[in-house]
């Protein structure tokens, strides 16, 4: 059933598994992206509608006009923009407040407490002390490089710090603070008045940290940490491999939950010197036989490596819904098609998930690489002409060669290629995935709510007692 | 958690969906995709060939707007003396109608980069409200314009209440993605209408300064004042004209405000003074010896500065 190949990566894969379902952090990793997957689902849904159906330069709004009978359009497009700001857009903060939470479970910590904290310590890193607080204004700052869950890693960084500092700061005082002596002296202010001095101190070191950062003048923490990592504009040269390396360097941010450089949603990569010189060659003569520059970020990455936005998403969705046999992950990936199709991965970042997830970050990797060669193979020598006119960004990643190329089917054919060989890196993992949720299931291998019961004494989302049929959720 | 997997759980579980449902659901998806491929398809060749016309194009008219009370005709005078050294620009005229219909009368000759157009309107009446109603008539004469011609930039000259018609539309019409308007000429325009005390602002140069900021900031911009006395051009008090300053300088690329004084410096006769035509022949006007005809006619005309007065 299996080739060599992928014998060799399930064992390692199961391996990988049995190590890290004991560790803390990853098992709170997945229970956040757990609890944040319902405001994912709905505000990935609600940005995916109203970008392509309600909002100028839309897929739909344009190919349907919608604007000519739905005069409202535009006003209901806002109207959506703003809830999916306060859910997907807040995820950061959300986060922090989650993966806090269950560390403190894990810990024995109160975990209300804890997680608050750290949502609070999440916001006053974000904002710009010097700047006054009446010109706060949160969601500007989490909405870089097209917002959404792409920067849950600093939620999760703080959320980690805030919860190790508590967690000292309740070990110091616990030295001089009495603890209760017996049952009947504790009240239900007790836990309250011990969490005051980790509180504080916590939130101090917030309001320290977020003075200094604002000093440096950029946007908070997240901005702070994407502005030291960010490339500089010269590395950004055409050249196939510059590509290749910059698309790998971007999608290894993606899966730890940071945003890169790339995104289908960013004109970096449209907006270039030779993507206008392209396209004034192909005005003027009304043919791309002859363009200057046959390969740019645009016409590999944006057209060839990110169908379905970073990561080849969208031919991972598609291998999920055929090929994946566990009821969760086939699900998600029925809720991700719509989003993913219009080019809004985040579902499947948090829902499959990618994020933290050894078993997809390979693919993830690995399947734009693939398909980019394939794209740009036929480039290179001339068999397809490049994409110059200007195309939507949401909708269908495999059309927009087509339609780019105002309508060369050999372009079609060569994304068609290309996605199906994105598509053929991710099947070995999914049957990999497969194997070892059966495996699971069997009991070969130990599941994490065994593992977490052996750390904190106790399950942080109770087993069902007998496979329910209907029974409603505790959580 | 189940533990002990009988083999019948292990293959139920590992069971795919039937054939004929994988099938059809691979059959539903394509036909779904053709279904919106096709008007996507449909859509971006029209995008394409709308680009292609537009970048070939490079026609630049310019683009009249007369004041209150005056007909699509009131620059015949003027785009005579413009015309006279040559027959190159065409010259076209609208009439835009109460209830948003459009009649012509003239046309743009094949090969014309630069035709004269003049946009009148049926209701021609003073007061702000009126003028609110020319601005949005005006946009609607642009779009017909626009969509007949495919030029994406062009020169502006409004003369009177037609300054005051060109800022309205500037600030509240034009989509900036779309069109380009490169100059724009106010011949005495009243920007605080016939207020003489500048502390004094109407609701139209309050409205206007209030949305200032929409103007497209690549703009040169002249705003032209006639005096026939110290204080007036007969009609439009300088202070007035001088108004426009809030609303252009340090927004448009560059303000000149420039006084012409001497003989036909009356409000009506400003189109034609020589000055004037001098100074849209030298800023306004790319070729202003332009003939169609072939072979130059005429001289450059040089307009005569000896009796004007103006400040930058």
């Amino acid at each position: 059933m299996f080739s060599p190949l992928e014998n060799w990566l399930a064992a390692r894969y199961l391996h990988i598994q049995t190590v890290i379902r004991k560790k803390k952090v990853y098992i709170a990793v997945t229970h956040t992206l757990g609890s944040l997957l319902p405001f994912v689902i709905i505000g990935s849904m609600l940005q995916a509608v109203s970008r392509s159906i309600f909002m100028q330069n839309g897929f739909f709004y344009s190919i349907y006009h919608i604007g000519e009978w739905l005069p409202a359009a535009r006003s209901i497009g806002q109207v959506m923009n703003a809830l999916s700001d306060i859910t997907i857009n807040f995820s950061l903060f959300l986060g922090a407040f989650l993966f806090a939470k269950y560390l403190a479970r894990l810990y024995n910590l109160n975990d209300g407490i804890v997680g608050w904290v750290a949502m609070l310590a999440a916001m006053i890193l974000q904002v710009n002390l010097l700047a006054g607080v009446s010109r706060i204004n949160i969601g500007s700052s989490l909405t870089n490089n097209g917002g959404g869950v792409h920067n849950i890693f600093v939620g999760l960084l703080v959320g980690l710090a805030a919860t190790q500092a508590y967690r000292g700061c309740a070990w110091i005082a616990s030295h001089w603070q009495h603890a209760p002596a017996t049952w009947q002296e504790e009240t239900f202010v007790t836990r309250g008045l011990h969490a005051v001095f980790p509180v504080s101190v916590v939130l101090a070191v917030a309001v320290g940290l977020s003075l200094l950062i604002s000093l440096t003048g950029q946007n908070g923490f997240a901005g702070l940490l994407l502005y030291s990592i960010a490339l500089p504009r010269w590395a950004f040269s055409h050249a196939i491999v510059t590509i290749m390396l910059i698309t790998l360097w971007n999608n290894v941010l993606n899966v730890v939950g940071l945003s890169g450089p790339l995104s289908p949603f960013s004109q970096l990569t449209v907006d270039s010197t030779q993507s206008s010189k392209n396209l004034t060659v192909a005005l003027k003569t009304g043919s791309l036989n002859n363009l200057p520059y046959r390969v740019t970020f645009h016409t590999v990455y944006d057209v060839y490596g990110a169908m379905g936005g970073n990561g080849m998403t969208l031919a991972l969705v598609v291998a999920i819904i055929l090929l994946s046999r566990q009821p969760d992950r086939r699900k998600v990936g029925w809720w991700a098609l719509f989003p993913t199709l219009m080019n809004f991965n985040d579902i499947a970042l948090v829902g499959f998930p990618i994020l933290f997830n050894p078993i997809y970050i390979v693919p993830y990797l690995l399947a734009p690489l693939v398909s980019m060669t394939v794209g740009w193979m036929p480039l290179h020598f001339g068999w397809v002409p490049p994409v110059v006119y200007n195309t939507f960004n949401t909708g269908p990643g495999f059309l927009t060669a087509f339609l780019g190329t105002n309508g060369n089917w050999a372009a079609l054919l060569t994304s068609v290629l290309a996605f199906l060989a994105g598509l053929l890196v991710y099947v070995p993992f999914i049957r990999i995935d497969n194997l070892a949720w059966l495996q699971t299931l069997t009991g070969e291998l130990p599941t994490q709510q065994q593992e977490e019961a052996k750390l904190s004494g106790e399950e942080l989302i109770p087993a069902r007692p007998h496979p329910a049929i209907k029974k409603t959720e505790s959580y | 958690m189940a533990k002990n997997l009988s083999p019948q759980d292990r293959t139920r579980l590992l069971k795919r969906p039937s054939r004929i449902k994988r099938i059809a659901g691979v059959l539903v998806g394509l036909i779904l995709l053709v279904i919106i491929s096709i008007p996507a398809y449909d859509y971006q060749k029209g995008v394409v060939a709308n680009a292609r016309v537009i970048h070939n194009s490079r026609m630049a008219p310019v683009i009249f707007i007369p004041g209150s009370s005056a007909t699509q005709n009131r620059f015949d005078s003027l785009i005579k003396e413009l015309n006279s050294r040559s027959t190159g620009h065409s010259y076209l005229k609208l009439t835009v109608h109460t209830d948003d219909s459009i009649t012509t009368t003239g046309g743009v000759k094949a090969g014309d980069n630069e035709p004269f157009i003049v946009v009148g309107f049926e209701n021609n009446k003073d007061g702000y409200a009126n003028i609110k109603k020319q601005a949005r008539w005006f946009s609607i004469a642009m779009k017909f314009l626009q969509n007949r011609y495919r030029f994406n930039n062009f020169v502006g000259i409004g003369h009177s209440n037609g300054g005051l018609i060109y800022t309205l539309y500037l600030e509240e019409y034009l989509n900036q993605d779309d069109l380009t308007i490169n100059k724009l000429m106010t011949i005495g325009t009243p920007y605080n209408l016939s207020e003489k005390n500048i502390a004094n602002r109407t609701e139209i140069l309050s409205d206007m300064i209030k949305l200032k900021s929409s103007l497209p900031k690549n703009i040169q911009m002249w705003s032209i004042a006639g005096t026939e006395n110290y204080s007036d051009d007969g009609i439009v008090p300088v202070e007035s004209v001088e108004a426009g300053k809030y609303v252009y300088q340090d927004q448009v690329r560059q303000y000149t405000l420039i006084n012409v004084t001497g003989s036909d410096s009356q409000h009506s006769d400003l189109p034609q003074n020589q000055e004037i035509v001098g100074y849209i022949q030298q800023y306004m006007l790319t070729n202003p010896n332009q003939n169609r005809l072939g072979g130059n006619r005429g001289n450059p005309t040089q307009p005569s500065s000896s009796s004007s007065s103006s400040k930058k």
